[in-house]
């Protein structure tokens, strides 16, 4: 074979080029590719971006021994403009000693410029057009240079952006008070912030055929289970889609039972929850231009937990879950219980209780469904009119609505008072669900649940529940089990499930997420409870004096 | 929806299985027919049975130890040839099937009984198989979680009242002791309708695939076993220590009775005795769930279907019109004894043929080799 290429007729220049097109190709890259020709290259972006105002062509001419021409693009409002400035335009301004070294090796130039010249903390080079649209487009400053078919792609990123300010829907009592932001970067910094360790993971993607979102992929190497963390990548890598206009959009494309109303993928913008979540072994998922950063996998019952559980003492955290685990039965099943007690079982309210509803419900026209079920939607009528209108407005509404409403529908014999407690005790229930997702899935249930109560009485709401049960333990999240860990039973997981257990006991990571690291601290070799219960010897000394 | 391959069901969820399948509505009139044999040491008789029903359990789980791999369809056809084993499969399956009726019918009256006292069968019924159908087309992964939830909300519950019925208990009730024995033919059907009850081990003629640690089988079984025997007998000890053997023979359901003889002066609800039949619901459901399952899945296994689901739907139909044939109490009655009489006949004589026959073809096997 050798041989045979000795005698090779040389190849011609434009076949040259051509192979390396197709080493291109070969290697993943999608053509076109730059020319050289900085004058061609210049037309073919002007083409493709020169209509859009915000995009910035700034020539310059290198100093040499002979000019040479480059041109600087970037994206106003995307780009720091004193990077540029500083940085990029005045490097590449005369510099003397220099100027003889450039002139040498031409070919070397855009290396050298690279290597030597600017100043920047990133600097990378791209040959193919796609590419330099989407590094153009993300805030990032391109240097073309005449007679070079690269162009060197410089770090300016710096656009106006949201501090970093205490989250709203998930407030907590005690607790760190800082919440993501739309910042990728800011929001995976955040994170490091918190666990400064080498085998945290942030994978970054594209994701989005238009809007070439950043996706960030986060979660502990050495404690989280490789399988969950390779199926959330290629659930992720499977996304087709124009645009991510906010995580949710992933959260649609990645659930495992898209028809389920349960969500399967945990959304929150507090920073300590989601790092908390990764010390788990689960998996977080940031994506850009949004607060919210999605977990998985995730449980039924976690969905109840709040981040401030774990920050009080744990007899506090046992009350403030006992209470919202209480308040889900109640916004769930309150409207139907009432439903069916007074329809059809009437004799198992104490009798007292049964003749002062009967009472209140006198002269009341509708029929106790009909009643409960136009209070119902009052009350999201108002939750919906009050979430809409600016924050002052929206509690007048809330008042308005609840209050007066309410009690003039009382007064004036429309609805019976028992009813409005019912209905107004279930709102205030579906309020204390930590995630705003499956108090949506309680406040949707209820209604068929209030339908199963009228045809079927206490039958039908045993029915229904039995069939909800069957659908959640249907349901497995990344290949955990929903219910988990109540079912499949696991006692060491109870230890953070309906109670929490002092920190000092957290030995193991939850079992349910199969981490790979199992052990949170040290282990009970270590004594530990001797050296917790063994009180300073303050005063021994004297004493033995 | 096939996942023979994975192993997943622990000692608990195998012992939770074997519990309940058999604890079903049958439970409720248990005290019933023990009084009617042992009078006032009836809770004796119920834990004699249950002795019995530890020893064949433990045989069947013998069995089924030597063949981790397979079902019962498979192995009977494997120990009896293929035209012995399929009549040995279709006959647990008419045996697993049978429950389903029974049980929904049982269901109507608890309901009319209490809940709802005017609804038609025609609703109670097809609502109750319409869920029945659904879960049993879910996988069995699924199925066994379902169980698990279910059963642990019913027995929570169910044993919860039975203690607190404890207040009036009186052990003047339970002498003389061992009663008058009458063993006599006349109550023949009474006493095997007792046998019936207790068989929630047949279950694992079709766990054993599905076990994490197929060896383990045998200890689930006994656990299971032990732990019914336990239930059994605690609660007919506390209904006969209640009433006394001459109320509970005049009692249809002394289990809801006793459920009613409760009072609690603190909680809100007047009456215990629906609280009880509501989470009953689910130990029925659990029940009928188990049978029609593995009837299901015994079916699709038989003729070679790739999955269960479509023979789960298609059952349903079939298992309203039965249930339909129970019109009454007696007529129920009636079948549930001679079903004890059919139970005994799969669940004490069959294992110990198939394990007689599987310990010959082993030792003739090594004696080839």
């Amino acid at each position: 074979m050798k041989f045979r290429q000795c005698f090779r007729r040389p190849k011609k220049l434009k076949e040259l080029g051509k192979e390396k097109e197709l080493d291109r190709q070969q290697q993943g890259q999608e053509g076109p590719f730059l020319t050289g020709c900085l004058a061609e290259d210049v037309k073919y972006l002007k083409q493709r971006l020169g209509e859009s105002g915000d995009v910035i062509f700034r020539e310059y001419t290198l100093d040499l021994s002979e000019p040479i021409p480059v041109m600087v693009v970037f994206v106003d409002g995307l780009v720091s403009k004193e990077v540029i400035n500083e940085f990029i335009l005045q490097s590449l301004t005369f510099k003397g000693e220099l100027k003889t070294e450039w002139a040498k090796d031409r070919s070397q130039l855009l290396r050298h410029i690279k290597d030597r010249v600017l100043n920047i903390n990133e600097v990378s080079m791209v040959s193919s057009f796609p590419e330099l649209f989407t590094m153009i487009l993300s805030g990032e400053t391109a240097l073309l240079i005449e007679g070079h078919d690269e162009a060197l792609i410089c770090n300016t990123r710096g656009w106006e952006h949201r501090g970093i300010a205490e989250p709203q829907i998930e407030a907590v009592i005690r607790g760190p008070r800082v919440g993501f932001n739309e910042i990728l970067r800011s929001n995976t910094a955040q994170i490091r912030r918190w666990i400064r360790d080498p085998h945290l993971t942030i994978k970054t993607m594209q994701i989005g055929k238009r809007s070439k979102t950043d996706v960030a992929l986060v979660y502990l190497e050495t404690v989280a289970n490789p399988k969950i963390v390779q199926a959330v990548e290629r659930r992720l890598k499977q996304i087709e889609i124009d645009g991510v206009v906010e995580s949710s959009f992933l959260q649609d494309m990645i659930e495992d039972k898209p028809f389920s109303l349960f969500p399967t993928v945990q959304s929150t913008e507090r920073a300590d929850r989601v790092v908390a979540s990764i010390l788990e072994g689960r998996v977080a998922v940031l994506s850009d231009n949004t607060p919210f950063v999605l977990l998985t996998p995730v449980t039924f019952w976690q969905l109840y937990h709040s981040a401030e559980d774990y920050y009080h003492r744990w007899p506090m955290a046992f009350l403030l879950r006992t209470v919202r685990y209480l308040s889900f039965l109640f916004s769930l099943y309150l409207p139907s219980v009432y439903i069916a007690l007074s329809l059809y079982n009437p004799e198992l309210i104490p009798f007292n209780l049964a003749v002062k509803i009967a009472a209140t419900r006198e002269g009341v026209p509708f029929p106790v469904f009909l009643e409960a079920l136009l209070m119902e939607i009052a009350i999201e009528i108002i939750r919906e009119a009050s979430a809409r209108l600016p924050g002052p407005l929206g509690q007048t509404i809330g008042i308005v609505g609840g209050f007066i409403l309410g009690d003039a529908a009382v007064r004036a014999g429309l609805i019976s008072p028992i009813t409005t407690i019912v209905v107004a005790l279930t709102a205030l229930s579906s309020f204390t669900a930590p995630s705003f997702e499956v108090a949506v899935t309680m406040r949707l249930l209820r209604f068929p649940l209030m339908f199963f109560a009228l045809v079927g009485g206490l039958y039908g709401i045993a029915i229904a529940t039995i069939l909800l049960l069957i659908h959640m333990s249907g349901i497995q999240s990344f290949g955990v089990p929903y219910l988990a860990p109540v079912v499949p039973f696991s006692l060491e997981d109870f230890k953070d499930t309906f109670f929490t257990v002092p920190r000092w006991a957290m030995i193991n990571r939850p079992f349910i997420f199969k981490a790979i690291d199992r052990k949170r601290r040290g282990t009970k070799t270590n004594r530990w409870w001797q050296e917790i219960y063994k009180p300073p010897q303050l005063e021994g000394d004297e004493e033995e004096e | 929806m096939k996942e023979k391959k994975e192993r997943f069901l622990t000692i608990r969820q195998a012992v939770l299985l074997i519990i309940c399948f058999s604890i079903g509505g049958g439970i409720l009139y248990l005290p019933n027919s023990a009084a009617k044999v042992l009078q006032s040491g009836g809770w004796l008789w119920i834990f004699g049975v249950g002795l019995l029903v530890i020893l064949s359990g433990l045989i069947t789980a013998f069995l089924m130890r030597m063949f981790p791999e397979d079902t019962v369809v498979e192995l009977s056809q494997k120990l009896l040839g293929k035209p012995l084993g399929i009549t040995v499969s279709l006959m647990l399956i008419l045996f697993f099937f049978s429950f389903v009726p029974l049980e929904v019918r049982i269901l109507q009256e608890l309901v009319n009984i209490s809940l709802l006292q005017q609804a038609p069968f025609w609703f109670v019924g097809v609502l109750f198989l319409l869920t029945l159908a659904y879960a049993a087309s879910q996988n069995i992964k699924s199925m066994v979680y379902v169980n698990e939830l279910l059963m642990e909300i019913a027995l929570g519950i169910g044993l919860a009242v039975t203690a607190l019925a404890w207040q009036h208990f009186d052990p003047i009730h339970l002498l003389p002791v061992f009663g008058e024995v009458r063993l006599n033919l006349a109550h023949f059907r009474e006493e095997l309708g007792v046998a019936y009850i207790y068989t929630g081990f047949p279950v694992i003629f079709f766990l054993v695939p599905y076990f994490k640690l197929p060896q383990k089988v045998v200890k689930a079984t006994f656990i299971g076993t032990v732990f019914l025997t336990l239930i059994y007998t605690f609660f007919t000890l506390t209904v006969l220590g209640v009433f006394g053997y001459k109320e509970t023979l005049n009692l249809a359901y002394p289990g809801l009775e006793l459920a009613k003889s409760v009072n609690l002066e603190t909680v809100i609800l007047e009456r215990l005795d629906l609280v009880l039949i509501v989470s009953w619901i689910s130990a029925i459901f659990t029940t009928c769930l188990v049978s029609y399952f593995f009837t299901a899945l015994a079916i699709s296994k038989l003729c070679g279907f790739k999955s269960h689901s479509p023979v789960a739907w298609a059952l349903a139909p079939l298992t309203y019109y039965l249930s339909t044939l129970l019109t009454n109490y007696f007529v129920w009655k009636e079948f549930s004894a001679y079903l004890g009489l059919f139970a005994l006949l799969v669940t004490v004589i069959l294992p110990g043929i198939l394990l007689i026959i599987a310990l010959l073809k082993r030792r003739s096997m090594q004696g080839n080799q």
